[in-house]
C-alpha cells in the first residue's frame, strides 16, 4: 500500500497510465525466462526417464519390482486408450473427492464465518476443533465402512472431513483480517449486518479462502484415495491396491502418474480461480 | 490584534429557533478510558463546542489532546462518558448517514475499482445505481481523478487514494464531513495540493467540515474556526476565528495575518 513515493498527477499527466512501459531489454529477458520455464522441466523429465531406464537395464531390476518407463507408458496407453479401464475408476475417485470438497468446503466456510462472527462460539468450539484437527482423520474409515458399507459414502465423508479444516481455518482468519477502520467506515454509513458481510467481510476473506481451497482440493483427493485403500471395490486407489497384490507394477506406476496429473490439474484450476477472484492481492 | 478566545462559538446554546444554524454541539463532554491496573485516562475533559452550518472547523493539537476522540464522538461511533453530543439539536446515539467520514488512511476496499469505491456509500444507503454512477464520475473529476475510475486502489499513490476517499465521502451527500487527519500521512507538497482540492470541493457543496490535524498551518489555511486543544487531560485551550478572505490560495500563505495566526496559535499551545 505504501505508494506514497509515486508522484501526484498534474493536470497534464492525468490521463496517462501510471505504469511505465517495459524496456526492450527487459522484454528480452522476460522471453528467455519464459522459454527456460517451459523447456527446462521437459529436459529434466527426459533426463529422469533416461536415468530410470538405464538404471533398470544396468542393475537388471525385475519388472515386478520397478517397471521401466516404457512398461509404465505401455500400461498407461493400454488403460487409458486401448481398453479404457482406468476411466470409470478415475471418475469414481474424482467424483468422490469433488463431492467431499463441495460438502466439506461449504460447511467449512459456514463454520469459519460463524466463528469469526461470534467470539462466544469461537471460545466454546475452539478446543474441539483443535482436537479434531490434530486427530488422524483417516482412522475413522473402518467405522464409516461399518456404518455406510463399501460404497462411495465413506469416501465422500473422509474427503469432506479433510477438505473442511483448511477452508474453515482460512475463512475464519480471512474474516478476522478486516481492518477496524473498514468497520468504522461501514458503521458510519449505518450499513446492515448483511451489507457488512457481503460488501466487506466476505470479499476481504476471499484470498484467504482461495488459499484454503488450494489445500482442500489436494486433501480431498488424498481422503478419497486413502478411503479406497481401506475398503471398497472401485476407484483408482482400489485398482492400484489390487494390481499391486498381483505384482502388476506397471499398472501401479501408471496410476501414480495419473494421480500426479490429476493433482496438478486440480491445483491449476484453483490457481485460475485465484487469479480471477484474488486479483487484488 | 487577533481576537483569541471569542466566546461566540463556545456559548452553550440552548435550543431555540434563533440558533438553528448550529449543526454540531458538544455539551460538557468528558471521555474516560479504563487503563490496565484500574487507572483511568481522561481523554477529554469538559469540552464545550458548537459548530455552525457550513463552517470549516479544525481541531488542532499535539498527540493525546483528544482531537480524534472528539471527532469520533461527533460521528456517533463513540459515546461520551459524560455530557452529550447533539447533531441538529438531537442527541447523537449512533452514527448518522448525514455525517460522512474521511479517515487518516484512505480505507479503500482493494478489491473494488476506484469508481466502485466512490459508489460504496450510495450502495449501502440504497441510491439509484445509474444516478450514483454519474455522480461518482463527477466527483472523481472534481478531485482531479478523471479517467482513473477503472483502476484498482493499489495502482494509485497515497495522495490519489486520499482523493478517492474524499470523493467517496461526498457520495451520499452528507451535510457534515468529519475528517480525521486525512493528509497526515502525505508529504508536504501532496498535502498542499490536496488542501486546495478539498477547498474546491467544499466551496462547491458547502458542507460543514470538522477537520482534525496536528498542523497549525494547515488548520489556518483551511478553516473558518480553529479549535486549539491541549493534552493531559484533553481539553479545548481556545477557539479562534480565522478572518482570512475566502477563495484561499498560495497568496493566502503570504498574507501577513496568515503568519500571525500561526505564530499566535503556536504560542497558545506552549502556555
Amino acid at each position: 500500500m505504501s505508494t506514497t513515493e509515486r508522484e501526484e498527477p498534474s493536470a497534464l499527466t492525468l490521463d496517462e497510465d501510471p505504469q511505465l512501459p517495459q524496456s526492450t531489454r527487459r522484454g528480452n529477458t522476460r522471453r528467455r525466462d519464459k522459454v527456460i520455464q517451459v523447456v527446462g522441466p521437459i529436459v529434466i523429465l527426459a533426463i529422469v526417464l533416461v536415468a530410470w531406464h538405464l538404471a533398470i537395464v544396468i542393475f537388471d531390476v525385475s519388472q515386478f519390482v520397478v517397471p521401466s518407463p516404457s512398461d509404465t507408458l505401455n500400461a498407461l496407453w493400454h488403460g487409458l486408450v486401448v481398453d479404457g479401464t482406468y476411466w470409470p475408476e478415475l471418475w469414481y475417485t474424482l467424483r468422490n473427492s469433488l463431492l467431499g470438497l463441495l460438502f466439506g468446503g461449504l460447511i467449512g466456510i459456514i463454520f469459519g464465518t460463524l466463528l469469526a462472527a461470534s467470539p462466544m462460539a469461537e471460545r466454546l468450539l475452539h478446543p474441539f476443533l483443535v482436537g479434531f484437527q490434530t486427530f488422524p482423520k483417516v482412522a475413522i474409515v473402518p467405522i464409516l465402512t461399518v456404518w455406510f458399507g463399501f460404497g462411495a459414502t465413506p469416501k465422500v465423508i473422509v474427503a469432506a472431513i479433510l477438505a473442511f479444516f483448511p477452508l474453515m481455518v482460512n475463512t475464519y482468519t480471512g474474516m478476522l483480517s478486516v481492518l477496524r477502520t473498514e468497520y468504522e467506515l461501514m458503521h458510519s454509513l449505518r450499513a446492515s449486518k448483511m451489507q457488512i458481510f457481503f460488501k466487506l467481510k466476505l470479499p476481504r476473506a476471499v484470498p484467504s479462502i482461495l488459499a484454503g481451497l488450494e489445500l482442500a482440493i489436494v486433501y480431498s483427493l488424498l481422503g478419497a484415495v486413502t478411503a479406497e485403500f481401506l475398503g471398497g471395490s472401485d476407484g483408482l486407489g482400489h485398482l492400484s491396491q489390487v494390481r499391486a497384490s498381483v505384482l502388476d507394477t506397471p499398472t501401479v506406476f501408471a496410476i501414480l502418474v495419473i494421480f500426479g496429473a490429476l493433482g496438478s490439474a486440480l491445483y491449476e484450476i484453483v490457481s485460475l480461480i485465484r487469479r480471477r477472484f484474488g486479483y487484488w492481492q | 490584534m487577533i481576537n483569541l478566545g471569542s466566546d461566540m462559538n463556545t456559548s452553550a446554546a440552548p435550543e431555540g429557533p434563533g440558533l438553528r444554524d448550529t449543526v454540531l454541539e458538544a455539551k460538557h463532554v468528558s471521555q474516560r478510558y479504563a487503563l490496565r491496573g484500574g487507572d483511568e485516562l481522561l481523554a477529554l475533559s469538559n469540552v464545550e463546542l458548537s459548530i455552525k452550518q457550513g463552517q470549516f472547523v479544525s481541531l488542532v493539537g499535539p498527540s493525546g489532546c483528544g482531537k480524534t476522540t472528539l471527532l469520533k464522538l461527533f460521528s456517533g461511533l463513540l459515546q461520551p462518558s459524560e455530557g452529550e453530543i447533539r447533531f441538529n439539536g438531537e442527541v447523537v446515539k449512533q452514527p448518522s448517514r448525514a455525517i460522512g467520514m474521511v479517515f487518516q488512511q484512505a480505507v479503500l476496499f482493494p478489491w473494488r475499482t476506484v469508481l466502485h469505491n466512490v459508489m460504496l456509500p450510495a450502495e449501502v444507503v440504497g441510491l439509484d445505481r445509474k444516478e450514483s454512477r454519474d455522480r461518482a464520475e463527477e466527483l472523481l473529476e472534481l478531485v482531479g481523478l478523471k479517467g482513473f475510475g477503472s483502476k484498482l486502489p493499489s495502482e494509485l499513490s497515497g495522495g490519489m487514494q486520499q482523493r478517492v476517499a474524499i470523493a467517496r465521502a461526498f457520495m451520499h451527500e452528507p451535510s457534515v464531513l468529519l475528517m480525521d487527519e486525512p493528509f497526515g500521512a502525505l508529504d508536504a507538497f501532496t498535502r498542499e495540493t490536496l488542501n486546495d482540492s478539498l477547498l474546491d470541493i467544499w466551496e462547491r457543496f458547502h458542507k460543514t467540515v470538522v477537520f482534525v490535524t496536528h498542523s497549525i498551518e494547515e488548520a489556518v489555511y483551511l478553516s473558518d474556526v480553529v479549535v486549539m486543544m491541549g493534552p493531559r487531560p484533553g481539553r479545548i485551550i481556545d477557539i479562534v476565528d480565522i478572518d482570512l478572505p475566502r477563495r484561499r490560495s498560495e497568496a493566502t500563505r503570504d498574507d501577513k495575518r496568515f503568519v500571525e495566526y500561526g505564530r499566535d496559535l503556536r504560542r497558545l499551545l506552549n502556555h
